[in-house]
């Protein structure tokens, strides 16, 4: 399966060159600071400037959408156009977007409708957003895409199994090319859950190396897409493997991996016990913040960021391990 | 899955008002039986619907993990589940700046497939899906593509969903709700009740069920999706990519639309969806198509429903019987087809069962059963 585009919005800003460009120089984005009254103190987060959510050309078709379906929209357009195209070109184009907590700002906005309105008497455009799925229904109709359209979630490897069925789609023909994407936004609930269940780093700095048994992480927040086919003219990168595992050890066949740790698992001691025969070893959630769908962003930085090959490795919290190994051409 | 077989055939619709959640809203649920459930624990309800289920599966499949290498993974559809939507714990964060983390636990615990897994013990490849109302359906879809490209050698799927008073406000808010007892196809239909449940079925590779020594009746003979984008919650009013979907299930299945026995279908009793359904599958398989829709038994169990229409569209195929289209009465002008007004025998080896969703998603999942053992 091949990579053939780029799209991204994340905290550094909108388009795979800044992306591309923040990997490079390894710079972190902006910090924001959650400043809500009733804290004790303010913490980091790494959240999308609201202009990078802006976008002229879309704009009349997102004026309904909520920020979640907005990210994925930015992201998803930006890979069609890295790939020398923008939709609607008769290509049957699969989409399947990962995510691990969804429109969760909706869905507060929901609730909130609820206590002040009653159940009677709230929001049906509001309602129909909370749906996970509704930022795979943006994309599809600003983009005009016609295929296959799944939303899935898991806590810490929904990219990875988005980019599986995405490579099963590819193989049984449901589509001929595939935008696979991982979306995950900040909200102020969210920060104050990440507050309360996460260790974060005062300030504002991720170290992927610690290996500590007590990480810190900076919530970030994004949207990342790839089109993927199984057409190897014109791409950018292969991958070439999707794995999974637990009792042993990943087997590392690349010259350099990047590993995901990025302070969400809290105990990254694992990370420090892969068996390094590798020449280079990345991590890249300082550019990006700890995202729970993040993988899809290290995927991308590993493979721009990379000479040849690379393969990226994340852990959950119960020792579990993914692991994807792509090729750049 | 026998209590189910007798209260179809008895045409038995257990609804009221809703019990589990606390509500303003009068109109009438269906609601499983709290005295079935471990608990009834907040969040963990959709955990528990769905264990049940797939505790009895697993039984039916004569499949116990604890002795066996087998790569088994879970792919469940859902939509309540998904979702951090506690409102006791928002009110709280709301008026307090501060909230209890025990429904955030439960659901970062209570991702649906990742939970089963957890339970079942099982490492396989294992994603939740959240394709709203088509969740289920897709879920089976997805799990067979893996038993298929020998990603795994067992899949659970299906889906589970509990009631929920989002849903229940948001399709009130949508103005589909019926007040009564819902009809689904009929000429005076007024909308959708909401149910919950769970539905799920066990998929094994024939090469791993040989390697155990069994066979089973029953298999997933095709799966079709495709998605209209028309607009958020309306179907596309030429139900064209729900044609799509089916007509891709019958291509994969190698099957032409005669081979098929009867459709379960989507059929929510709203005025938009059965008029679109309608008209497709008369479109695909003619006017004079068996089908029927089940919610008039079980009420829209929104991700589960895939999930429970496949294993009624199974149990019905190994029965040799589907019941009468519960609630339909008198037949809609608009609608070209006509459902079955009562147990109706069949004879034939395969079944559709259909799902449309928010978002423009259309699904068919094909199933088959072949009872002369081939």
């Amino acid at each position: 399966m091949y990579v053939h585009g780029l799209g991204t919005v994340f905290a550094g800003g909108r388009g795979s060159d800044i992306f591309g460009q923040a990997v490079e120089c390894n710079a972190p984005p902006p910090v924001s600071m959650l400043d809500v009254p009733f804290y004790e103190k303010p913490f980091p987060v790494y959240r999308i400037p609201d202009d990078a959510l802006r976008d002229k050309v879309l704009a009349r078709k997102l004026r309904r959408a909520d920020r979640f379906s907005r990210m994925a929209v930015l992201g998803a357009a930006d890979a069609l156009v890295d790939a020398g195209g923008a939709g609607g070109d008769g290509i049957k184009t699969g989409i399947i977007i990962a995510t691990a907590l969804g429109p969760h700002r909706t869905t507060f906005k929901f609730l909130d409708d609820m206590r002040e309105y009653g159940d009677a008497q709230v929001s049906p455009t509001i309602f129909s957003h909370t749906v996970h799925n509704a930022a795979a229904f943006y994309v599809a109709n600003n983009l005009a895409l016609e295929g296959p359209v799944f939303t899935v979630t898991d806590f810490f490897f929904s990219f990875q199994q988005a980019l599986l069925l995405g490579q099963l789609w590819l193989n049984e023909g449901r589509c001929e090319r595939v935008l696979v994407g991982a979306v995950d936004e900040l909200g102020t609930i969210m920060e104050y859950v990440c507050s309360r269940k996460l260790r974060l780093a005062d300030d504002g700095k991720i170290d992927p190396f610690s290996f500590s048994a007590e990480s810190v992480a900076v919530p970030g927040e994004g949207a990342l897409f790839m089109l993927l086919s199984n057409d190897a003219q014109g791409a950018r990168a292969e991958i070439r493997s999707i794995e999974f595992g637990r009792a042993r050890p990943p087997s590392l066949r690349t010259a350099g991996y990047a590993i995901e740790a990025d302070g969400l698992i809290g105990d990254e001691t694992p990370y420090g016990k892969a068996p390094v025969c590798a020449h280079i070893i990345n991590g890249y959630a300082p550019v990006f913040g700890s995202i729970m769908s993040g993988s899809g962003f290290h995927c991308a930085a590993a493979f721009q960021h990379s000479a040849e090959a690379v393969q990226t490795l994340r852990y959950d919290c119960g020792k579990k391990w993914a692991m994807i190994e792509l090729w750049r051409i | 899955m026998e209590e189910t077989r007798v209260n179809l055939a008895g045409g038995r619709r257990c609804a009221g008002r809703a019990s589990v959640i606390e509500t303003c809203l009068p109109q009438p649920v269906f609601e499983v039986p709290c005295i079935r459930l471990a608990s009834n624990a907040p969040m963990m309800r959709t955990f528990y619907l769905a264990m049940h289920a797939v505790r009895e599966a697993l039984a039916c499949a004569k499949l116990d993990f604890a002795c066996r290498d087998m790569r088994v993974g879970v792919c469940l559809g859902t939509t309540v589940a998904c979702q951090l939507n506690d409102v006791d714990f928002l009110a709280a964060f709301r008026e307090t700046g501060e909230a209890p983390m025990g429904p955030v636990d439960r659901f970062l615990k209570g991702n649906l497939a990742a939970a089963i897994a957890r339970e079942l013990g099982v490492d396989g490849p294992c994603v939740t899906v959240t394709n709203a109302c088509a969740s289920g359906t897709d879920a089976i879809g997805l799990a067979a593509s893996w038993i298929k490209a020998g990603i795994c050698d067992v899949a659970i799927a299906g889906g589970a969903d509990e009631l929920n008073r989002v849903p229940l406000a948001g399709f009130n808010s949508l103005g589909i709700l019926s007040e009564e007892l819902c009809r689904p196809f009929d000429a005076n239909r007024k909308g959708l009740n909401l149910g919950e449940g769970a539905g799920v079925v066990v998929l094994e590779a024939s090469s791993a069920a040989e390697r155990r020594g069994v066979h089973s009746d029953l298999f997933v003979a095709g799966f079709g999706t495709a998605c209209d984008a028309y607009h958020l919650t309306t179907p596309r009013p030429d139900g064209a990519f729900l044609k799509e979907a089916i007509t891709r299930a019958l291509s994969e299945a190698e099957l032409v639309p005669a081979d098929i026995t009867f459709v379960n279908a989507h059929g929510t009793a709203t005025p938009d969806n059965d008029r679109v359904e309608g008209a497709t599958l008369a479109d695909v398989f003619g006017r004079d198509v068996m089908m029927l829709s089940t919610k008039g038994y079980t009420g829209h169990t929104l991700g589960a429903a895939g999930g429970i229409e496949a294993v009624f569209s199974a149990l019905a195929l190994r029965s040799g019987w589907i019941p009468a289209c519960a609630g339909f009465c008198d037949r809609d002008p608009g609608i070209p087809v006509v459902p079955v007004r009562e147990q109706t025998a069949i004879h034939g080896t395969f079944a559709l069962s259909t799902s449309l969703a928010f978002g423009g998603g259309n699904s068919a999942v094909l199933i088959g059963c072949d009872r002369e053992g081939n």
